[in-house]
């Protein structure tokens, strides 16, 4: 076989619709991550974000004939794994609390390297910002989740939490106010 | 007033590491795994998990005992170990390979009683009287085999052709020993220094969960077992053919 350009996304898709392993678990193996955390963020459980994982990823394999071509693939996964993980919670019977850690550092915000002491500052607002949000109930910090830590589009966390854009809009908003009012923010 | 979506957007966030989902979903695919029903916490829906991951490795030998499921919950219930699994249904027995001493019992790669310690920190070894340094050391996946030959009061054991094996596992969420017990197997629940523990007597079958995996690896028959779920996260087990206080004393005699 000649080495060439690695292949696109659908081109994996219609691979592993023909029954190629290696190209459906290039597509996991690219889309894994986001999919993890995404479960992560609704179970608050590693161990259970894993097996939605797995079994989402597992049922999307069954379900690629159902996929349409063109459209992008990572939201109709996330929509998938999401499903796997909400059932998981559900089936759990429990409110799980999310432990979010800050990494060491923040990312890069162009500005000049702060002062040890706003440092050390900046890093306790970091930890009491992920503590709030771990404490808040499971719509507010999936939808804040996956906005800000994962960086989803609104479309995508529309698909992963299984609600319209409008929701996912209005659902952040007021779960902003809502983590604001937690960490005892003021409005300007 | 600082902006808090500005804040939200410079933050970064420490995940748990992602398991390698692909490795596990394409081995799932490959033993013909069509998702299976969701949860596998113990209380509702082990079952469903345990019988797929049997049946992919054991199809056709394995015969269900009638005990109820409920009555099979209970047991894990009771039990209390995290990392263990027990189902009462006759256990397959294919029988130990020859060769050297463990070596057809699937516990990893061979290795020196060096090796072993550099490459899994958690080891530590039995000191009970009379043992001495283990004849076989292996180094698995997730766990570390000490093989012992016959010796002054230790026989060896037709199930594994060595008169001891230990076997130390780190912490780890979830479970991922799974064990068979058939009709001529009893169970006993103990303690041992505070750490729960049970003691299987009778030939019963035993597996290691397999990677993240469910499938199991394939099943051997276990003589006399104690398992021991430490504080410290370590679980040992300590099979032979060995009396229960026996088990105790060299599970105990490992610091």
């Amino acid at each position: 076989m000649v080495v060439g350009r690695p292949l696109e996304e659908h081109e994996l898709v219609e691979r592993a619709r023909a029954g190629d392993a290696d190209a459906y678990a290039a597509l996991v193996r690219d889309h894994e991550e986001i999919a993890f955390r995404t479960a992560y963020l609704i179970t608050g459980n590693a161990a259970d974000a894993e097996e939605a994982a797995q079994d989402g990823f597992v049922k999307a394999h069954g379900a690629l004939g159902r996929f349409r071509t063109g459209e992008p693939l990572r939201p109709w996964l996330l929509t998938i794994v999401a499903n796997e993980a909400r059932n998981r919670r559900r089936s759990a019977g429990r409110r799980a609390a999310l432990a979010l850690r800050a990494a060491g550092e923040e990312r890069p915000s162009g500005e000049a390297a702060p002062s040890p002491e706003a440092a050390l500052l900046a890093g306790e607002r970091r930890a009491a910002l992920l503590a709030a949000l771990g404490r808040m109930r499971e719509d507010d910090r999936a939808v804040i989740g996956c906005r800000y830590l994962l960086e989803l589009s609104e479309a995508e966390t529309a698909a992963a939490l299984a609600v319209g854009r409008g929701t996912v809009k209005s659902r952040l908003s007021r779960a902003l106010e809502r983590l604001r009012a937690e960490l005892g923010d003021e409005d300007a | 007033m600082r902006d808090l979506h500005e804040e939200l957007t410079a933050l970064s966030v420490e995940w748990p590491p992602t398991p390698d989902v692909a490795a596990a979903v394409t081995a799932r695919l490959a033993a013909g795994d069509v998702a299976r029903p969701a949860r596998r916490r113990r209380r509702r829906a082990w079952r469903p998990a345990l019988a797929y991951g049997l049946a992919v490795l054991v199809a056709g030998f394995v015969l269900v005992m009638a005990a109820s499921p409920d009555a099979r919950s209970a047991v894990l219930e009771l039990l209390g170990l995290k990392s263990v699994k027990i189902e009462r249904r006759e256990p397959a027995a294919p029988p130990p390979r020859p060769g050297t001493l463990g070596s057809g019992l699937g516990l990893g790669e061979p290795v020196t009683l060096e090796q072993a310690r550099r490459r899994a920190p958690y080891l530590r070894l039995p000191a009970a009287a009379g043992l001495g340094d283990p004849d076989a050391v292996y180094f698995g996946r997730r766990s570390v085999s000490l093989v012992y030959g016959a010796r002054a009061g230790y026989a060896r054991a037709t199930t594994t052709g060595a008169a001891l094996l230990v076997q130390e596992f780190p912490a780890r969420v979830g479970e991922f020993i799974q064990k068979s017990l058939g009709e001529g197997a009893t169970l006993e629940r103990l303690r041992v220094d505070g750490a729960p523990a049970y003691f299987i007597a009778g030939a019963h079958g035993f597996a290691y969960a397999h990677g993240t995996d469910v499938r199991f690896e394939d099943p051997r028959l276990a003589g006399n077992t104690l398992l021991v779920e430490r504080a410290d996260g370590l679980l040992i087990r300590v099979e032979g053919d060995l009396a229960r206080n026996q088990a105790v004393a060299v599970a105990r005699s490992i610091p």
